[in-house]
């Protein structure tokens, strides 16, 4: 007799903060859920300059503040810049003065980045830090927060119809490598359930890597040395060079590297089927953009092996 | 110190046991090196190692023989010898046992060196980069000697330990400066600032081999010159060195050795600090023996924490810098437990 | 006396300094107004320096007081110039079980950072204790060695960590390493100023322990002193300040080795006089570094455990190269 009148008073004591919250309650893979964010924003600072900003411009939201020093794709920060988004300094310390004089009604970040400050950045404004590892879990929630599903609902399902047709049309044969040659060495990204956005891409699109690229467990990467890279023995070679931000400096690596003769031996160099990829999507992955300019790649190298 | 040790084990008091001790090392060195050339994805024998090296044929396992094992195990050797040598000296030089190359600035001036390159100059090649590191490294020990030795005492340990401290602050937080703002130099970064083997070329190691080596033959020829320098500059002037002259030419050996050093195989903080400890507490003060036993010891080290991290740990490219603390630090730990006495 | 008068105003100096500036200039009226009648003042610049600057001014204080006291003890222990709170495994303790939460342990709330650390950090100088003991003594030279070979140990685990986590862990890493007051906020001051009381009251106390210890073993023996005892005391001591100030800003290295020495050229070497001194050196060299980290490169923000060294190194040269024809 006594519970559910408990029950009935602590709802009714909890109604008001519920419905305290004018915009909309978001409860999923954000921190410190549930959080209330307005449901129209209009002055949104986005703490990270890869997923956060790439994704809220692609649908339109209106950013006034963003961590612009270090965001190392250049396009998207010129984009930024036309679209006058303050900057806001480094991703991992933001600049909390410049944010409060922004007068943001939604702060946008990271879960894993941001986490440690989300007490301060709450004093400023509602703030959402999205924590989920999927890029396309990802697209969604930011969609989700700032009060645009339909929009990021239909960038994926255009990449997904895309995407299976690509699938439909790849040959069952051909193993493809892909390698990220650095100064010090090189990163191969594995295919596995913890993959890296660009390389969970290529794995819905169908493509097939080699053994020594594929795994099951969370390993995300490895740093073959010049004699494991004969390991990689898909017919078609994609390498990406990553070695810095001055002009020049990535050719300068790439001449460097094909040289070497131990690079000549690969079988698809061997077999001319070895291709530069540029590095803007597949170093710095920021969008369902980014995600089509993969897919170009794939069609452009790929499908049309021969 | 006479008498018998605790453990009375390893105490090579006669020259003779100490010779042949050298020897023996000697060859453990030898055929480890020889050892660790053989491993990698694919083990070679060592008749195929002998001929790549004489009759090379350009095929796949010549080449890898030719142009990344060798290059890497003879980078270990002269990176090993040359940092326990420079630290042997440093230790001497300054009367402090916590005294190592890095002191010098010789690490973090390379480490500066290379980050500036890659982030502000642009530079990507690697064989570049050693040149850089070596530059590097040599300017940093010229001004922190210069500084320490203004005034008219010159350079005294207290002196040349402070500003050593002092500049390896600064240029450390200089290079985490630039990396905190630079994400794709830290990536690049990453694994050669932890002391690493990795890519080095047979030309990069024949470029940096003539210093190193005129290091070494320098420090083996003035042993005796660096053994009077230790004991301070009044006992030396007693025995007629002049002691400015004798600390210039010990920074030369030094910047020669551990820029060398660096230059190969980036920064490697331990083996300066600790080999010469693990020499003087096995074979005494004596830097006649300090040295070339140092020597020997300190290119074992290295080649086997290199060899460990390449064949354990496949694919993941272990900095040489991080197996030879795991290898060498409960090692030195253990010695100095036991043959430390409490001393005043 | 007057040079420590000049300290002092120079303290206040910086600390009004870093309260009135940054990205926005707060006038003295505002700040006035905002200091006496919270409630009536513009709300943006009232969270600006209430809640932003004050916070992180003072947290800067305390750890950069803490760090230069805690040097001066080791380098009176250990009798060696070049020493610091770092010796004795303390920061590279310290560094690892921040690493391990940042890196291995991602899920770890943030709240449980500055007790892993302090944890690391005393665990780290318990071994190298517990190691150094043989015999039944310690000595200065043994603790010196373990304590390099155990940093070591700990350094390789937390490279090992570096070179192979994921490149965000390891920023967010670097920048705790890299020692910084930037999530300063009242609690933590609070926290902090609690748990220095105590081991700072103590140090005063043991000034004169500390004087006779540097004269070494034999000597401070033979004057009365348990030399044992001693050390470990103030070991203890030392782990707690450092640990405590490691654990709420980082690691911020230079302090703890200039501070005493300036310290020293000031006000001689009598511990008495130097323990107090050396904390108000550190105190501002901390908040200034922290004040030029901030609105030097704005909106870039320097930690302040770099832009120590950055300007104290160069004027730490300066005072070697003025007191060159001084002895040793």
């Amino acid at each position: 007799m006594r519970l559910p009148s408990l029950i009935v008073i602590l709802f009714l004591c909890a109604w008001p903060a519920l419905a305290d919250c004018g915009g909309r309650t978001i409860f999923g893979h954000i921190l410190q859920a549930p959080v209330c964010v307005p449901g129209n924003p209009q002055r949104v600072v986005v703490l990270d300059p890869f997923y956060n900003l790439g994704m809220a411009l692609e649908i339109g939201v209106p950013v006034v503040g963003a961590p612009l020093l270090t965001a190392p794709d250049a396009g998207l920060r010129a984009r930024a810049q036309a679209a006058s988004i303050v900057d806001i300094g480094d991703t991992r310390q933001p600049d909390l003065e410049r944010i409060v004089a922004l007068k943001p009604d939604l702060i946008l970040g990271d879960g894993q980045l941001h986490g440690q400050f989300y007490d301060k950045l709450a004093r400023i404004a509602p703030t959402a830090l999205i924590d989920v590892a999927d890029w396309k879990d990802y697209f969604l929630t930011l969609g989700d927060v700032t009060g645009r599903s339909d929009k990021t609902a239909e960038a994926l399902r255009i990449f997904r119809k895309r995407a299976s047709a690509i699938k439909s049309r790849m040959p069952a044969d051909i193993e493809v490598s892909v390698i990220r040659v650095a100064t010090h060495g090189f990163h191969v990204y594995l295919d596995g359930p913890a993959a890296y956005a660009p390389y969970a891409v290529l794995h819905e699109a169908g493509v097939k890597r080699t053994a020594y690229e594929t795994t099951g467990d969370d390993t995300v990467l490895k740093r073959p040395t010049w004699e494991e890279i004969a390991e990689l023995n898909g017919r078609t070679l994609l390498y990406v060079v990553a070695a810095g931000n001055r002009p020049g400096q990535d050719d300068e690596l790439e001449a460097e590297t094909i040289a070497n003769p131990l690079w000549k031996m690969l079988p698809a160099v061997e077999a001319g089927g070895a291709y530069r990829v540029d590095k803007a999507a597949w170093f710095g992955f920021n969008s369902v953009a980014s995600a089509h300019r993969i897919l170009d790649d794939v069609e452009r190298y790929i499908l049309t092996a021969p | 110190m006479t008498g018998a040790l605790p453990d009375g084990r390893i105490a090579a008091r006669t020259d003779g046991m100490r010779s042949c001790a050298l020897a023996a090392l000697f060859l453990v060195l030898a055929a480890v090196a020889v050892w660790s050339v053989t491993l990698g994805t694919s083990r070679t024998s060592i008749r195929d190692v002998l001929a790549a090296i004489l009759a090379f044929d350009g095929s796949r396992e010549h080449l890898v023989v030719m142009t990344l094992r060798l290059p890497r195990v003879l980078a270990g050797l002269l990176a090993g010898s040359g940092l326990a040598v420079a630290g042997a000296i440093m230790q001497a030089m300054t009367n402090n046992p916590l005294a190592s190359p890095g002191l010098l600035g010789v690490n973090a001036g390379a480490a500066f060196a290379v980050v500036v390159a890659m982030s502000l100059l642009g530079v990507a090649s690697s064989g570049t980069h050693v040149w850089f590191a070596f530059g590097g490294a040599g300017a940093a020990a010229v001004i922190v000697y210069a500084l320490a030795s203004s005034g008219r005492a010159g350079a005294t340990p207290l002196k040349l330990v402070l500003a050593g401290a002092v500049l390896t602050s600064f240029l450390t937080s200089l290079t985490t400066a630039l990396l905190l703002f630079d994400q794709t130099t830290l990536d690049a970064v990453r694994l050669w600032t932890a002391g690493s083997l990795a890519g080095r070329s047979m030309q990069q190691v024949a470029d940096v081999a003539p210093y190193i080596l005129a290091g070494l033959a320098a420090a083996l020829i003035f042993r005796r010159h660096l053994m009077t320098l230790s004991l301070g500059a009044s006992a030396a002037r007693a025995v007629g060195q002049n002691p400015v002259l004798w600390r210039g030419i010990a920074v030369v050996i030094v910047i020669l050795l551990a820029g060398g050093a660096v230059s190969l195989a980036g920064p490697v903080g331990f083996v300066g600090l600790v080999v010469p400890h693990i020499a003087r507490l096995t074979v005494g003060v004596d830097y006649r023996w300090i040295i070339p036993f140092g020597a020997v010891g300190g290119a074992l080290m290295v080649v086997l924490a290199d060899t460990l991290g390449r064949t354990l740990f496949a694919s993941q490219s272990f900095p040489v810098g991080v197996t030879v603390a795991l290898v060498g630090a409960p090692f030195f730990i253990w010695l100095a437990r036991r043959r430390v006495d409490a001393a005043p | 006396m007057i040079r420590i008068a000049a300290l002092l105003l120079l303290l206040l100096a910086v600390l009004l300094a870093s309260v009135a500036w940054g990205g926005y200039t707060v006038a003295p009226g505002d700040l006035l107004a905002i200091l006496m009648q919270p409630a009536g003042a513009n709300p943006q610049v009232e969270m600006i320096v209430l809640d932003l600057r004050l916070p992180r001014a003072l947290l800067a204080m305390l750890v950069g007081a803490a760090l230069a006291m805690a040097g001066a003890i080791v380098q009176a222990v250990m009798r060696n110039p070049l020493a610091e709170p770092g010796l004795l495994g303390i920061n590279a303790g310290a560094a690892l079980a921040a690493m391990i939460v940042i890196a291995a342990l991602k899920d770890a709330p943030a709240q449980f950072l500055p007790w892993a650390s302090f944890a690391g950090a005393s665990g780290m100088a318990a071994t190298i204790y517990m190691l150094s003991r043989h015999n039944g003594g310690t000595s200065s030279l043994r603790i010196i060695l373990i304590g390099i070979g155990l940093s070591a140990l700990a350094g390789a685990a937390t490279t090992l960590l570096t070179a192979f986590g994921d490149i965000r862990d390891v920023q967010r890493a670097m920048i705790w390493l890299a020692g910084s007051v930037y999530n300063a906020d009242w609690a933590g001051v609070r926290m902090l100023a609690l748990w220095l009381v105590a081991p700072m009251a103590m140090t005063m106390m043991a000034s004169r322990q500390l004087d006779l210890i540097r004269f070494g073993d034999n000597a401070a023996q033979s004057l009365g002193q348990r030399v044992n005892l001693v050390r470990a005391l103030m070991m203890m001591l030392c782990t707690l300040l450092s640990g405590a100030a490691i654990a709420a800003a980082g690691l911020i290295g230079f302090v703890g080795l200039v501070a005493p020495h300036m310290a020293r050229r000031l006000i001689g070497p009598a511990h008495a006089g130097l323990l107090p001194v050396s904390a108000l050196i550190g105190a501002t060299l901390v908040m200034a570094a922290d004040f030029a980290g901030r609105t030097v490169v704005a909106p870039a923000q320097l930690p302040a455990g770099i832009v120590t060294a950055l300007i104290g190194a160069p004027f730490f040269a300066y005072l070697l190269w003025s007191h060159r024809h001084a002895a040793g």
